[in-house]
This record gives C-alpha cells, structure tokens and sequence, in this order.
C-alpha cells in the first residue's frame, strides 16, 4: 500500500479507509486523520473518495445489545413453539413495537382495497349509451378539468382525457392518453378509474399522477397521497397488480408487460404543474419527446446524442434555447432554432 | 453497525464451534450478523416483518441442520448469500407481494440517498452536494447493490458477483460505472 500512489478508487477499494469514514472505526484512525497534514498532494481524491462515501451512506437500521437479546429469546420461542413458522402476531412488545402494529393495521387496508379491486365487475354493458367528453391538449398547452364529482384533472400538452358526460352510478371511469395530475373527490362507493392503454389504475379519494403517453417506453403511476391500485389488463387472472402508496411509482414497461415498483420525489414527478422540466437518467429519445411537446417544436437531428447513462436535471421556467444549452453542456451538441424546428448537428 | 474488517480465521473457529453446537458461539455470530443482514433484506423488500421473520427462519435451519453445514471461511458471505436466495423466494410466494416478477433477475434494491449537506466537508458546495444526491438516486438498482454489499458488508469482488448471480467482470463494472459517474462530479471544480 502506497498512499503517495492512491487515487480515488484506491481510497474506496481501502477497507480501513472505508470504515475510518462510514463506520467510524478507530482502528488505523490517526492515519486518515492526520492525512490531510501528511499527505497534502492527495487531498483532492482523500476528499472525493471521502464524499462519495458519505453520500453513500445509507439509513441503517441499528441494533442494541437489548435489542439483539430480545431478538435470540423471539428465537428460541420459535424453536419450541413449533415445526411451522408462522409470521408472528403474538410478540408486541420489544422489537418493532408500535411499527409492527402499524403495519397490520396498513395491510388490513390494502387488503380491503385488493378484495374490492378484483370483485368489481370488468365490463358495464350500458357504457356505449353514456356520450363521452373529450378534452384534447395540443402541445405547448395543458388545462385544468373539474369533473362533475369534484375531481380535478390536471392535463398536461399533447394529452387527451375522455369523460362520460355522466359517471354511472357505481363507478367513474375515465380514460387517458398523455399525462396528467388526478386529484380524485373521495367516494368509497365509487371508485375512480383511468384507463391508459391497458392498464387500469383505480382509486378512492387521492392525487397522483399518470404519463402514458402512446410512444413512450413505459407508463409510469405516481402517488402523492391516498392508496392506488395498478393492475394490466392483459393480465387480471395472474394478478399482476401493484400497489402503491403515497410516494411510490409504479413503471410499467410495455416491452415485457412487467411492472416496476420505486420511490420517486413528488416535487419531481409532478413538477410539470408547476413548469419545471424536470429529466431523470433520460436518455436523448425521451428528451427529444418531452421537449417537442413543452414548447411545441420539432426536433431534426443530424447528429446522433448520447447521454450515456442518462440526464438528470431540472429547468424551470426556462426558454427552449437555455434549456437545449444545459443540455448541449452535458452531451456536446451543437443546435439551432428556427421557428418550430430544432436543428441538432 | 459493524465493522466490515473480519479475519477468516477467526470466521473458520467460529464456525467450527458452532458446528459442534456451541450456543454460546451460536449467539455470537447472530449478534454479529443480525443487524447486516437485517439491513441488507430491508433494501430487497421494505417489508420488516418479513424481512425479521425469514432471517428468524433462517438462523433456525442453520441451528437445527448445523452438523450437516459445509465449512465457511467467511460466515458474513454464507449467510449474505443464503438470506438473500430465501428471502428472494418468500417474497416470490407472499400473497401480498406488490410486484409478481420476482426472481433472482427481477427485484428492486431500495437505498435511499441519506446523507446530510451539514455531514458533507463544509468546503464542497451545495451545487455539488445536489449533484451527488442526484447521481447517487441515478444509480441503477443492480449498481446500488453491489456498492452496498461492498462497502457496508466488506464482501470481495467475486463474493459479490456470486450473490448477485453475475460474473466477476459484470460486478467489477457495477462498481466501476458507478463510482465514476461520482467522480466526475468532483472533477468539475
């Protein structure tokens, strides 16, 4: 070992390094501590290697010393309760306490949404005697729609939303193609759908936001608030459905017809509402379609753009030229505007 | 939480007392191990009463069937390996499980960027911070989860590729790609 010759993968491949800055070890301590002052022309990758391990680091769970002893005596019980384990509703004290409690409580409502969601009848034969509304969103444009039950829709550009003039009497269904920001009015005895291409997503009361635009790769369901259920239809008798929480996404990829469930940040997701543009790991296909639809305009491309692993940023209240000079910095492109056209070279 | 540093040595004694059905040993190694690999089953699922349950189930087995356990040089990576491929099949088979697709290829790794802009060296800006946060929650699922297990389990390159089912080079450039995506964005300044 060499610490003259370290770079900054060398720091992070250094297991004393790594646990002198996550783990506080104290063994070898002296040595990182007093790095800066012996080693003064290694202190830029010292600091890079330290940071990226800082910003590594994880929310880890702790265990006292109690707490692992209470954990062997729930282990034991079980070794002489019995052969079959069962997930354990007895021991409520000690361990998780109040958080275990919580999650029953959680799950007992998730299956009362489930059991509900699958005993709903899929088709209602009157639907073609109900005339359907249709609020088209060109690009450049979104609106806002209050619907008759006191949901508010939230329609971004190049979408349309599909209303029946009248919700029946059990149910409100809507259908989608674009993106846009639900608010439902909460009615238990009638749940909101929205329909996008074949997936449903129903909920009660609740806001959150769906893009399933027709070209895109995926279709992703965001939850701000309230409980959602996500289901393909393609798919209802092997259950493929997703549950989702408030700020949980749900990323339904077409080609493999499988769902995705992560975490996403409301301020991002939803952040069209507000005109920021924001991109996460986009690679330049999806830019291209984000930005056509913000500002109206058509892309011609000469040269090719990578972003490699993918942009991530955020413009907000920006004009389409600082935007595409953000962009150009990040994957060294050329550009011109001329009216509706973007020319990239 | 732990050290990552364990002797094999001293992972081979341990392992021998244990196997000859020393509770005392047994008591150890699931103190020593508990809090990782609870950590660890958190990231897979989010689930904690899952996660508690199947690693109860699991130092259960290791305790009834331990005459008949092969050796372990390092018990870290035999128990890392083992909880995973159990609870990877529990999540697969639980009734309430939110994504169907699960299977060593298809699961989710959850870790959360968490670190504090006052924890970071007071010299870095806030612009970098930002841009750290942005690029850790960038990581790809498969790259967040072999910098965990490297970094906070201490696991070798070839330990990890074997938990993740990937060859050794594929690991390697997890690890690497991720890291260097980092990187760059201390080199701007």
């Amino acid at each position: 070992m060499n610490l003259q010759k370290y770079k900054t993968e060398d720091f992070l491949e250094d297991k004393s390094f790594i646990d002198y800055v996550l783990f506080n070890s104290t063994e070898e301590g002296d040595l990182w501590d007093n790095f800066q002052a012996n080693y003064p022309e290694k202190i830029k990758e010292f600091e890079t290697a330290k940071s990226i391990l800082l910003g590594l680091k994880s929310k880890e769970r702790e265990f006292s010393e109690n707490d692992l002893e209470e954990l062997l005596v729930d282990l034991k019980g079980r070794q002489s309760a019995s052969k079959s384990i069962q997930i354990s509703s007895t021991n409520q004290n000690g361990w998780f306490g109040i958080q275990k409690i919580a999650a029953s409580i959680v799950f007992i409502l998730l299956a009362g949404v489930s059991y509900w969601y699958f005993s709903l009848p899929v088709e209602q034969i009157q639907e073609t005697t109900i005339a359907i509304i249709e609020k088209i969103n060109p690009k450049g444009q979104n609106s806002t729609i209050k619907l008759k039950d006191g949901s508010v829709v939230r329609l971004n550009a190049e979408s349309i939303l599909r209303i029946p003039e009248q919700f029946k009497s059990d149910l409100r269904e809507v259908e989608l193609i674009g993106e846009a920001f639900f608010e439902v009015a909460k009615d238990s005895s009638r749940p909101f759908i929205i329909k996008t291409g074949n997936i449903k997503t129903k909920v009660l009361g609740t806001s959150f936001n769906i893009k399933s635009y027709p070209e895109d790769e995926n279709v992703k369901i965001a939850v701000v608030t309230g409980k959602v259920m996500v289901g393909n239809l393609d798919s209802l008798e092997t259950g493929e459905e997703v549950l989702l929480i408030p700020n949980q996404m749900a990323t339904y990829h077409k080609s493999t017809r499988l769902f995705e469930k992560g975490s996403f940040n409301p301020d991002d997701v939803i952040a069209w509402k507000k005109g920021v543009i924001y991109f996460h790991e986009a690679g330049f296909e999806e830019i291209k379609e984000v930005l056509e639809r913000w500002y109206g305009v058509e892309f011609r491309v000469k040269k090719q753009v990578d972003f490699g692993q993918g942009f991530t940023g955020r413009f907000e209240k920006e004009s389409l030229e600082t935007v595409l000079k953000g962009l150009s910095y990040a994957a060294d492109f050329d550009f011109s505007i001329e009216k509706d056209i973007v020319l990239i070279k | 939480m732990g050290k990552v540093n364990y002797s094999s040595e001293e992972d081979e004694k341990l392992w021998e007392a244990f196997r000859r059905g020393s509770e005392e040993v047994f008591s150890k190694i699931y103190k020593q191990h508990f809090p990782s690999l609870f950590n660890y089953g958190i990231k897979l699922c989010e689930d904690e009463d899952l996660v508690k349950d199947n690693l109860q189930e699991l130092f259960l087995t290791i305790w009834k069937n331990r005459q008949n356990l092969g050796d372990a040089y390092s018990i870290r990576f035999y128990l890392l390996k083992s909880f995973k491929r159990k609870l990877l099949r529990a999540l697969k088979n639980h009734k309430r499980s939110l994504t169907n697709r699960i299977d060593e290829n298809h699961y989710n790794f959850y870790f959360e960027f968490s670190v504090e802009a006052k924890e970071m060296d007071l010299e870095r800006s806030q612009e970098q911070f930002l841009l750290l946060k942005n690029g850790i929650n960038t990581l790809t699922s498969r790259q967040k989860e072999a910098i965990y297990l490297k970094f906070y389990n201490g696991l070798d390159y070839g330990e990890i590729a074997e938990i993740m089912s990937i060859n050794i080079q594929s690991t390697r450039s997890l690890v690497y790609e991720g890291i260097k995506g980092l990187k760059n964005i201390f080199k701007k300044k």
